[in-house]
């Protein structure tokens, strides 16, 4: 059983260089995974400006005349282009439920959060994407702007440990008011506990996430005492951001019934992302990190099949 | 207010555990939790205002504390008694036993019986560390136990208790018990009989009790005397309360027997109660008499009776509904007489002849074998061992004061007699009757009685004239200083027609016996005896004669020191071990008035199951409400269950605040 104010020890410095070691490593490991995976697969009709020639086709107006394979016009007397691989570079959006209920009482969540936006940003940084990390409570945050390369890790780094945890959530107004932008193939990642004022907020609120472009992903974290209760007897309970107290007596019956509704509630939001093609993947803060994580890039993100 | 285990109220220590518990309760357990969205759709959620919170808990401190104040009295058995034990240190159990206590309930319940119970219950009510003392009464108390704590004694004493056949006397009781109260005050004397009015007046012959003072005020400071009732509400009771039996003067076999049946004063008032009253002499019936009865009525009854001597008369009385057998029979054998002695002295009969009609009576009389007459001279006086001297003519120098004496023609004055002689007499053809009623008289026809008066004498002070000649008296007779007195003022010889009829000796005969009719021991050597009285006994065992169930048993008792106590209705008759030595008879009967007279509940519903404790009016506490007295133990009980499940209810039902 937990303490009564369980504060797990909040690691500032989960950032160090031996998590970033292992990110490496993890990016390499899933760059090996992808390999694997693309025997077989059809390239992407799409073409683009890289130096990876991908086919031929004939001159038409308004073509770019630089394209135009001109040994080729010298062999066969007819214009054809060059036409190349297509490099696409997504935006991706990193939300990060910075709540009360992501840092209290249980810390691993917040942990687990910020090393989830942090690994996903790593990842983007080094696929060459954009980069784009929010926080969210009541409402949307300033974003971290855009970045792209590599070099921008530190930033990210700096930035995550610089969020603030506290305030209530609003998931509904959050979902509601955040419009990512639409110039490039966006992906966003929802890191939250996904609580809300109410047992159904969430699942109501994930319905504005349809307009949102490109994929989306929804990563929920809890931990497992929140699964589980370990509690028994006359307890008196203290929301963490309502700072509400509630006095129950509570037997291994109700905790039973806990237990049935808080499965219910994961249940709800499943089927909720399911029907609307969303990823949910659910995140308990005591699973090893790096198995959630390759599990969640292999769940067909665009952001392990690019690059 | 008493607790009758008042060493558990240590336990009331124990209200310190919830105030402890109270102030130093152990907090609940807190938990921060992320949401509380989940534990606001469980069913037992509670959430409630601080104040409310607050109430909830010193409410419930409050009933915790009732419970176990509760719970604590019930142990210690706190008592909201009815004035019996508040507050005394003694109580003496005064225990009526007397004859009326064998009434019966229609369940079969003596009032003794009605009357132990309700002490055992009573007992039950006073504290442990009060001493308590029994005494039971007939006609003396007896204390059956001294002053003890321990119930249990005193229990085993109260089923010793019996209805004993004699009449009750609740004063000399009282008395006693006083004593044992006093021993340590303040105490209470529980008073249980069947008429504890009655008590006030334990004297048969006063039977007003309407203005008699209660007994309890003389009690002393600090004793409170506490009546209870265990009488039934309109008990019927016919009774014998008096009887008497005697041989009829000059005739053999002849019995007068005056009987007094009565039926209690408490009987319904509208009934007519019908007795009978059967007489059986020798076991033959002899006669039967129906009397009808009102209550408070008492009939006497002269019964003419014929038999033998020492034959066994019975008187059985029976009516519907009679409450009470014991005063409901009479046995006794007819009397026995012996003759009378008397010493006729007379001057010497070779110098004043001898009235021949004087002598022709009393030896017509001592034919009949009622008396043994030695005449004498002068000279012979005094003469010891008679019962009755007559003076004929002369009369001693010194007046004999302890002798009953007939006196014919006294020549001078002596002792309480004043007269003086006519020597040539004065003829009367008729005379006068004083008296008609006086048993000298009975059966003497006055009207034809023609004499010659012979003296004159003064009939002062308690002298009363029974025959008058003129104006002078010829026949008196009268008391003198417990001395019975007969004075004859003529000479049966000298007079015409006197000697000639029947009335002159019948005259004697009844003189004789009139005159001797106190002499103890005279007239029988049977003796009557009322129960409860101690007799002289003789002899080291007696056989008891008594009429039970329809037939006579006889039984035999020893006797210790001479003395027995007569406490059976019956016959007794002494076995002496010398021959010689005579036997003793007597009978004893109850014959009470007060214990016929069988008392009603005074107020309607104290009968034996409602027997209430009635307080003296001096120490009549304040009443309480009906239910609220006696043994709260249950009250205490139900107290602690209902505040038990009403704090179950509304503390431990969902949540503990």
């Amino acid at each position: 059983m937990p303490e009564a104010t369980p504060e797990s020890k909040a690691a500032e410095d989960f950032f160090d260089v031996e998590f970033l070691d292992r990110l490496r490593a993890l990016f390499l490991k899933l760059r090996k995974r992808r390999q694997l995976k693309k025997k077989g697969m059809q390239s992407t009709p799409a073409t683009g400006y890289t130096r990876e020639f991908k086919d031929f086709r004939h001159y038409t107006k308004n073509d770019d005349y630089r394209a135009i394979d001109w040994r080729l016009y010298a062999r066969l007397d007819r214009l054809f282009v060059r036409l190349y691989e297509e490099i696409q570079e997504y935006h991706i959006h990193v939300l990060v439920d910075t709540s009360a209920s992501m840092a209290q009482p249980f810390a691993e969540k917040k942990t687990a959060a910020l090393k989830l936006a942090v690994a996903l940003s790593y990842l983007g940084l080094v696929g060459q994407h954009r980069v784009s990390l929010y926080q969210m409570a009541d409402k949307v945050g300033d974003p971290l702007p855009p970045m792209k390369g590599q070099g921008n890790v530190k930033r990210v780094i700096d930035f995550a440990k610089r969020l603030e945890f506290g305030g209530t959530t609003d998931l509904n107004a959050c979902f509601r008011d955040f419009q990512p932008s639409r110039q490039r193939y966006g992906i966003v990642f929802v890191i939250s506990d996904l609580y809300g004022q109410d047992v159904d907020e969430a699942q109501k609120a994930i319905r504005h996430a349809t307009s949102w472009p490109g994929e989306v992903h929804f990563i929920q974290v809890f931990h497992p005492w929140e699964e589980k209760p370990e509690i028994d007897g006359e307890i008196e309970l203290i929301d963490v951001e309502t700072d509400e107290h509630r006095r129950l007596w509570f037997t291994p019956k109700d905790l039973k019934k806990y237990e049935a509704r808080y499965q219910q509630f994961l249940s709800e939001i499943d089927h909720a992302c399911k029907t609307r093609q969303i990823d949910y993947q659910r995140w308990r803060t005591d699973l090893p990190f790096e198995e959630l994580f390759l599990d969640l890039l292999s769940r067909g993100s665009a952001l392990a099949s690019g690059n | 207010m008493t607790f009758l285990n008042p060493s558990l109220l240590g336990l009331l220590g124990l209200v310190l555990i919830p105030f402890v518990l109270y102030f130093f309760r152990r907090k609940s357990k807190r938990f921060s939790v992320s949401t509380l969205v989940f534990f606001k759709t469980l069913a037992r959620e509670h959430q409630e205002s601080a104040w409310l919170r607050r109430m909830k808990k010193f409410l419930s401190l409050l009933m915790t504390l009732i419970i176990l104040c509760a719970a604590i009295f019930a142990l210690s058995r706190l008592i909201f008694s009815s004035g019996t034990a508040d507050d005394v240190r003694t109580v003496v159990v005064l225990l009526d036993r007397s004859a009326s206590m064998a009434v019966e309930d229609e369940n079969g319940t003596s009032r003794l019986d009605a009357a132990i119970a309700q002490v055992k219950d009573e007992l039950l009510k006073i504290p442990e560390d009060v001493g308590v003392a029994l005494i039971a009464y007939d006609v003396r108390p007896e204390i059956l136990q001294p002053r003890t704590f321990k119930r249990r004694e005193l229990i085993s004493r109260l089923g010793e208790v019996a209805v004993r056949p004699m009449s009750g006397d609740s004063g000399a009781a009282l008395d006693a018990a006083n004593v044992l109260a006093k021993l340590e005050t303040p105490a209470a004397i529980w008073h249980l009989s069947d008429d504890p009015a009655g008590s006030f007046s334990s004297d048969p012959e006063s039977e007003s009790t309407e203005n008699a003072e209660p007994e309890v005020a003389s009690a002393d400071a600090g004793v409170r005397v506490d009546e209870i009732s265990v009488a039934l509400p309109n008990p019927i009771n016919v009774g014998i309360t008096a009887f008497n039996v005697r041989s009829v003067p000059l005739e053999h076999g002849q019995f007068d027997a005056y009987v007094q049946v009565a039926l209690n004063d408490d009987a319904p008032k509208d009934e007519t109660v019908i007795a009978k009253l059967e007489v059986i002499v020798g076991s033959i019936p002899s006669q039967i008499r129906e009397l009808e009865l009102k209550p408070g009525q008492r009939e006497g009854l002269v019964l003419k009776l014929n038999g033998a001597e020492n034959q066994m008369l019975r008187l059985q009385l029976s009516s519907e509904k009679d409450a009470l057998s014991t005063d409901n029979v009479v046995l006794a054998p007819l009397p026995d007489a012996r003759p009378i002695v008397a010493a006729w002295i007379r001057p010497d009969p070779e110098k004043e002849p001898v009235d021949p009609y004087l002598q022709l009576a009393l030896n017509s009389i001592h034919e009949d074998g009622q008396l043994e007459l030695y005449a004498g001279t002068p000279d012979d006086w005094p003469i010891e061992g008679v019962d009755v001297v007559i003076f004929d003519r002369w009369l001693p120098d010194t007046w004999p004061e302890n002798l009953p004496a007939i006196v014919l023609n006294p020549p001078r004055n002596v002792g309480p007699i004043v007269a003086q002689q006519l020597p040539n007499g004065i003829p009367h053809d008729e005379i006068r009757v004083g008296n008609e009623e006086h048993p000298l008289l009975f059966r003497v026809a006055s009207n034809r009685i023609a004499l010659t008066q012979t003296a004159v004498f003064s009939v002062a002070g308690s002298m009363e004239p029974i025959w008058l000649a003129g104006q002078e008296p010829v026949l008196a007779a009268g008391e003198v200083k417990g001395q019975r007195i007969v004075m004859m003022g003529f000479t049966p010889g000298q007079s015409e027609r006197l000697p000639l009829l029947a009335s002159f000796p019948i005259l004697m005969a009844n003189s004789l016996l009139w005159a001797v009719e106190s002499s103890p021991g005279l007239q029988r050597q049977f003796r009557e005896y009322s129960t409860g009285e101690l007799a002289e006994i003789n002899a080291p065992d007696v056989t008891w004669s008594r009429w039970e169930d329809g037939r006579l048993k006889k039984s035999r008792t020893k006797v210790e020191g001479g003395l027995m106590e007569l406490n059976q209705v019956g016959i007794f008759e002494t076995i002496p071990t010398d021959p010689k030595t005579p036997k003793q008879m007597g009978s004893a009967f109850l014959l009470s008035a007060n214990e016929s007279n069988v008392r009603g509940a005074r107020e309607a519903g104290t009968g034996a199951a409602g027997a209430e404790l009635n307080q003296a009016p001096e120490a009549e506490p304040a009443k309480r409400a009906g239910w609220l007295r006696g043994d709260l133990t249950w009250l205490f009980l139900a107290i602690a269950v209902i505040f038990l499940i009403v704090e179950s209810y509304f503390f431990h039902r969902h949540a503990v605040y």
